[in-house]
Formats: C-alpha cells, sequence, structure tokens
C-alpha cells in the first residue's frame, strides 16, 4: 500500500512539475516571444553575442524548444546565418541550466503562496495582462510544488532494498545510467525534470553527487531528441538546428564520461551541498562543451551545409507549414503571414500581370485556371492552419493579426475566383463573335492598369505592414469608382453612336468590367485589413 | 448620346446655391434693420426674425445635405475637404444671422435714433463684404474673397471709434447711458458680423487652393 502511495506521489508530482513548466513556458512566451525574437535579431551579430543571447532567451522562456522555434523562423527568413544561429543553441544549452539553478533553491515550502496568489489573480482579475501574471505565478508554485512532492515520495525508498539495489545497480553502470536518463529526458521533454529527480535521490541519502554525473549528461543529451523528433516534418534549416543540437549535447557527454573519473573530483571540489553541486556541475559542463564547440562552429555550419545540401526552388508553388510551430502562436503567425505573401505575389505575377498578356492572346487561360487551383488549394491549407492556431490561448494582438491574416487569405483567394470568371468572360468575346470597340478594349486595359497597381500597393503594404501605402491606396478609390462610372457611360454611349443593338456586346463587356472590379475591391479589402479595418 | 446626372455632383452644386442663398438672407436682414431704423415697428422686427428663421432652416438642410452625401459616396480627400469647409462656412453664416437678431432684440423704439448712424456705418462695409463673398464663392474667385479680409479693418475701427467715443463721453459726463451701453454691445455684435465674413472667405479660399493644387492628383499611366 505504502509502495502504491510512493508511486502515486511520485507521478502525481512529476506530472504537476511537468505541467508548471509548461504552462510558465507558455505563460512567458504570451508576454515576451515577440520581444525575444527582435532582440535575437538584433543582438546576435557576433557568435558570442549569439551565445549570450541563447542563454537569456531560453531563460526567460524557460524552453530552449521556444528558442529553437523562434531561431528557426529566422534562419528560414535569412535573418541569421547558419554559424549566428548555432551560437544561439549552445547558449540556449546554458539557459536550460540557469533553470536548473533557480530550481535547486530550497523554496518548496512557499510553493503553496504561488499557487493560492496565481490562482486568485487567474480566476477573479479579467485583464488579461494580470491575467497572465497569475499564471506566471501559479506555475511557480506547481514547479516547486511538484518537486517537494517528488523529493517527499522518494523519501520512503530508501528503506526499500530491492529499489535500492536496482538504483545502486544502474548507477554503477554509468553508460547504462545515461541512457536510461537520456530516454527519461526525451520521454519528459524536460532535462531540468530527470535532473530534479536525480537531487532528489542525492537529498534522501540514496545517491551522491558524483554517482549522479551519467545522468546529468544523459538527461543533457536526452533533452535533444523530441527536438529531432519534432524537426523531421520541418525545413531543412529546422533539421540541421536540432541536429547540430542534440551533437552538440550528445558529443560532450561521451567526452564527459570519457573522462568521468576526473568528473567524479571535480565534481566534488565545486562549492555547495551535493544538490546545488548536481546543479554547478551541469552548468559547468555546458560552458565547457560550449568553449569547446565556439571556435568549431563556422566549421561544423559548413559540414552541416554539406550534409544537409540546399534543395532547389520547387517549380510548384507549396504551402510550407509546419503544425510544430502551433506552440509558438508568435512564430506560427510569422509564419503563416510569409506563406499568405508568397501567395498574393503568386497571384500577383502569375494571374493578374498576365491578364493583359491574356487579353492579347500571349497568355493561355489553361494557366490561369492552373495557378488558380494551386491557390484553392494553398488557401485550404492555410486556413486550416490559421484555424489550429486560433484554438490556442492567443494574446489580443496575435488575435488580432490572426483576423487579419483570415480576412487577407479569402481575399487573395476571391481574387483568383475573379480572375476566373474574367477569363469566362473574356472567352465569351470569341465564342459569340462579339467585337468590342478599340475604345472599350484599350479602356478595359486602363481599368487592368489600375487594379495591377492597387493590388501591387496592397501587397506592399500587406508584406511591410506600410500602413501609408495601404492608406494611399484606399484614397485613390474614389478615382477608380468615378473611372468604372465613365466607362460605362461611354460604353452604352459608343454603341448609340454606332446603332449598335446587340445585347450580347454589353452583357460581355459589362462582365468583363464587374470581374475585373471585384478584383481592384479584393485588391483594396488587403489595404483596408492592413491598416485595421476590420 | 446620353447624358448623365451625378447625384453628387447634383448635391454639391445645391449645397453651393444654398449657401449662396443664406448670405443673400443675412444682406435682406441687413436691409430689414436699415427699414427698422426708419419705421421702428415690430412688422419690420418680424421681417428680421423669419428671414433668420429662413438662415437656420437653410443651415439644417446643408447639414442633412452633406451628412447625406457622406455616408453614400467614397469621396476623395479634396471634396472631403470642400464638404468641411461648407459645414464651417454656414456654421459663420449662420452665427451672423443670430448676431442680427441680438442687435433687433436689444435694439429699442427710443434709441433707434442714436443707433442709426453707427449701424448704417457698419451696414455699409458689411454689405460691400457680404456681396463680395457671395460673388467669390460664386466664381471661385481669390481675388474676390481677399477683398472681403482686407475690408474687415474698417469694420474694426469703426468698433474702436466706438469704443473711444463711448470713453470720451463717459469721461465728460462722468455717467453712462443705458442707449450707450447697447451701443457698445451692438458695437461688438456688428464688429463679430466682419469677422465671420473673413472666417468664411478664408475657408472658401481654402477649398480653391486645394482644387488648385490636387489637380494634379489625378492618377497618371
Amino acid at each position: 500500500m505504502e509502495f502504491l502511495t510512493i508511486i502515486l506521489g511520485f507521478f502525481g508530482g512529476l506530472g504537476i512539475f511537468l505541467y508548471g513548466t509548461h504552462l510558465l513556458s507558455n505563460s512567458l512566451q504570451r508576454i515576451a516571444a515577440s520581444k525575444i525574437r527582435a532582440y535575437l535579431i538584433k543582438i546576435t551579430d557576433k557568435r558570442w553575442k549569439g551565445i549570450f543571447s541563447g542563454i537569456a532567451a531560453t531563460f526567460f522562456l524557460q524552453s530552449s524548444t521556444v528558442t529553437s522555434i523562434l531561431v528557426v523562423g529566422l534562419v528560414s527568413s535569412a535573418v541569421l546565418s547558419l554559424s549566428q544561429a548555432f551560437g544561439i543553441i549552445i547558449g540556449s544549452a546554458i539557459g536550460t541550466t540557469l533553470t536548473v539553478q533557480v530550481l535547486t533553491f530550497n523554496i518548496s515550502e512557499y510553493s503553496t503562496l504561488f499557487i493560492f496568489f496565481g490562482a486568485v489573480i487567474t480566476v477573479f482579475i479579467k485583464h488579461s495582462k494580470w491575467k497572465n501574471s497569475g499564471l506566471i505565478l501559479l506555475s511557480i508554485g506547481f514547479i516547486f510544488y511538484g518537486i517537494s512532492l517528488i523529493s517527499s515520495s522518494v523519501s520512503p525508498v530508501s528503506s526499500y532494498e530491492p529499489v535500492i539495489d536496482a538504483l545502486l545497480y544502474v548507477s554503477g553502470q554509468p553508460v547504462l545510467f545515461a541512457f536510461l536518463a537520456m530516454l527519461l529526458a526525451a520521454l519528459f521533454h524536460s532535462s531540468a525534470a530527470v535532473i530534479l529527480i536525480g537531487i532528489a535521490f542525492i537529498d534522501n541519502g540514496i545517491m551522491t553527487a558524483e554517482v549522479l554525473i551519467p545522468l546529468i549528461l544523459g538527461a543533457n543529451a536526452g533533452s535533444a531528441i523530441p527536438v529531432i523528433v519534432s524537426s523531421l516534418s520541418m525545413s531543412s534549416e529546422g533539421k540541421k538546428l536540432a541536429f547540430f543540437s542534440f551533437l552538440f549535447n550528445f558529443s560532450g557527454a561521451v567526452l564527459f564520461l570519457i573522462f568521468l573519473p576526473i568528473m567524479m573530483q571535480i565534481i566534488g571540489y565545486l562549492p555547495g551541498d551535493p544538490g546545488r553541486q548536481v546543479a554547478h556541475f551541469h552548468t559547468l559542463f555546458n560552458v565547457v562543451n560550449t568553449l569547446i564547440f565556439l571556435p568549431l562552429l563556422p566549421m561544423v555550419a559548413k559540414g552541416f551545409k554539406h550534409f544537409f545540401p540546399e534543395k532547389e526552388e520547387e517549380p510548384v508553388f507549396r504551402v510550407k507549414l509546419n503544425d510544430k510551430i502551433l506552440d509558438v502562436p508568435e512564430e506560427a503567425l510569422i509564419h503563416s503571414k510569409r506563406e499568405i505573401v508568397k501567395l498574393a505575389t503568386l497571384v500577383q505575377t502569375d494571374m493578374i500581370k498576365q491578364l493583359v498578356n491574356f487579353m492579347d492572346g500571349k497568355h493561355e487561360a489553361k494557366e490561369l485556371v492552373k495557378t488558380e487551383s494551386i491557390i484553392d488549394t494553398s488557401y485550404i491549407t492555410i486556413q486550416k492552419y490559421l484555424l489550429k492556431l486560433g484554438q490556442n490561448d492567443l494574446t489580443n494582438s496575435q488575435s488580432n493579426e490572426e483576423v487579419k491574416l483570415l480576412h487577407i487569405l479569402n481575399d487573395i483567394e476571391h481574387i483568383g475566383d475573379s480572375v476566373l470568371r474574367f477569363v469566362g468572360a473574356a472567352e465569351k468575346v470569341s465564342k459569340k463573335n462579339i467585337e468590342l470597340g478599340k475604345k472599350d478594349l484599350s479602356q478595359i486595359k486602363e481599368l487592368l492598369f489600375y487594379i495591377e497597381r492597387a493590388n501591387s500597393n496592397s501587397l506592399s503594404a500587406f508584406r511591410d505592414n506600410d500602413t501609408l501605402i495601404a492608406r494611399e491606396n484606399i484614397q485613390s478609390q474614389s478615382f477608380v469608382n468615378q473611372f468604372e462610372n465613365d466607362i460605362k457611360f461611354e460604353h452604352f454611349n459608343s454603341l448609340i453612336n454606332k446603332q449598335e443593338y446587340n445585347p450580347d456586346i454589353s452583357a460581355v463587356y459589362l462582365d468583363i468590367t464587374n470581374q475585373l472590379l471585384q478584383i481592384y475591391k479584393h485588391s483594396m479589402n488587403i489595404s483596408r485589413t492592413v491598416l485595421g479595418l476590420i | 448620346m446620353l447624358s448623365r446626372e451625378n447625384y453628387y455632383a447634383t448635391k454639391r452644386k445645391e449645397i453651393k446655391s444654398l449657401t449662396l442663398s443664406i448670405i443673400d438672407h443675412l444682406l435682406n436682414m441687413t436691409n430689414y434693420y436699415t427699414d427698422f431704423l426708419n419705421d421702428p415697428s415690430d412688422k419690420q422686427r418680424e421681417h428680421i426674425l423669419k428671414a433668420e428663421n429662413s438662415v437656420d432652416q437653410i443651415e439644417r438642410k446643408i447639414e442633412s445635405y452633406i451628412l447625406e452625401i457622406i455616408s453614400l459616396q467614397q469621396l476623395n480627400m479634396k471634396e472631403i475637404k470642400w464638404l468641411f469647409s461648407m459645414n464651417r462656412i454656414i456654421r459663420d453664416l449662420e452665427r451672423i444671422g443670430d448676431q442680427l437678431t441680438n442687435i433687433i432684440t436689444i435694439s429699442e423704439v427710443q434709441d433707434v435714433e442714436e443707433l442709426k448712424p453707427l449701424i448704417r456705418k457698419f451696414f455699409v462695409y458689411e454689405q460691400k463684404m457680404m456681396h463680395w463673398l457671395m460673388d467669390g464663392m460664386k466664381n471661385d474667385e481669390i481675388n474676390v474673397l481677399n477683398q472681403v479680409i482686407l475690408h474687415d479693418q474698417h469694420v474694426n475701427k469703426l468698433n474702436k471709434d466706438t469704443y473711444q467715443m463711448l470713453v470720451s463721453h463717459i469721461e465728460v459726463e462722468k455717467k453712462i447711458t443705458e442707449s450707450k451701453l447697447k451701443m457698445i454691445v451692438i458695437s461688438r455684435f456688428l464688429e463679430r458680423i466682419g469677422d465671420h465674413l473673413v472666417n468664411c472667405s478664408k475657408k472658401y479660399k481654402e477649398t480653391i487652393r486645394t482644387v488648385e493644387k490636387e489637380a494634379s492628383d489625378i492618377p497618371e499611366r
């Protein structure tokens, strides 16, 4: 019965701890992800600066995974080089050790206070900023409460001979011990959890700090495994960074295991109680590993470029969005915007700009149909992704950004549809043997010019978030509205002048202009959305 | 050949013509007041009040037109500026109507003889200013509108002279009568009329300048 209580207490504590770290990372991310992203871009111009920004980012976000997702995004958009990104990744490994340092402070007895105040703020205060602060307090409380539960449930284990024997056997086999720690860290997605369990064993006199070294090394390497698994569906930059992270941790662990007897002596010289010595050793390992890797970074980056060659740009447009990034809404929104900009550019270059060529018989309708089909498929993919993202707990500004993206995506899809309807209407000219007047044709081309310009301005406004361009674009709308009235008026007058009574001519002409005006309207909607007129 | 009539263009014309009709009403009010000075009766007073009522009604009508147009049609900045300026102009014109009503309200039959020379002098200048404002607006002529603005100095001088004359009078007589007090108030009202006319001219001048400045704003290929 007591054994069951130990097991339940242990897993309950571990669960609370893991949930606390997850909650803390999410809450910090809501506040800081966009700021840290901007900071990473600004600060990481030198390798050593990259390391410091990696330490800071991981400590403030409380997650090396979130840091690596932000870095993957920056490398993919060519804001950071691979070598700079590697610097941040090894910095993030040191950042994780700071978390363990903080967690080894014995403040578990105050954990319930954190939980109480956190719960009060979360439940009773409606303001989102305060709510988030409440969640941070609550998560800190959960983390320390989880640690205290793990520690107290491990305590009776010291009187169980078979468990002690098993633990002694495992700890006597350093490679096996490191391997098991690696598996557990991969399973919990947290090296800190495994190291803190180890410290609980030390606190209860089951193990010593020296014996725990393989566990520290294994846990450190294991925390990179989930990143590798999730990178399999990522871009090549994501894969490179994930493999680098594992290589960094794993090779360091192997190196330290080779010199294990020396390490066992060194840990004894570190200050503090055995628990603190473990935390210090964890930091020391990552700092030394960093110092070894730092001069090698350009070489390693070269090697990675060799082993992961750049894929040639695919000839067919394809949406590249990764579900793993949904956990970091800030980054997911940036990725979604990037894909929507790509889609809007495709609409502009392969559809709108080809309409004059199409009218002159230099571009085939089937090409436009093909592009429209790509737009439809991409629209569905991006919309699904955004809707999934919307199910996350977004901040107000993230939610606002998502609404804007959904609006713009919808307008882009409608532009594609209108282009096809325009093609259908234009094809009626030859099918019904209709001859449009020279002036009508030149006015359609003039209207096309205004549409192309409006669309191009909207795209620039959206891509660069340039409200000035958006505003000027919208303000020019009254001119096109009047131009629409003028060309229709002149069309009717030209029919009367020619004494033409065929109603098909007007029907086709007006259908063509109406479809073009639909394209114009949706292009304008994009500018409106950029301004926040939603 | 077909011809067409644009709703906005029609309403715009109507707004301008209604605004000009307000100035016309105001001119009539000054004439009615001159008649009142010659024949101070309730009937004459009634004319002025009726004209003021018409000014108010037209002002409200223009205001509703402006709101209606803004809600119906997407306008360019130049047109929006024009509408806003007209809105400001009719406010100023309506205030002139109020000032004239105030003057007639405080003018008693027994004061008429004393007020007559003062008011006539003001009206000579202000009626000219009203005519210029009307012509300047009708033909979009900046030079004519400038005359309104320049002429205001005469109105201001008249007001200042009235004050000085009254101060000298008080120094000699060592007292101030009710009719003299009314003279100060009326002089101030008449001076304000000049200011409102200047505001209208300045505002309308701006709209003409905007048109000239933004004539090149038509998007070019």
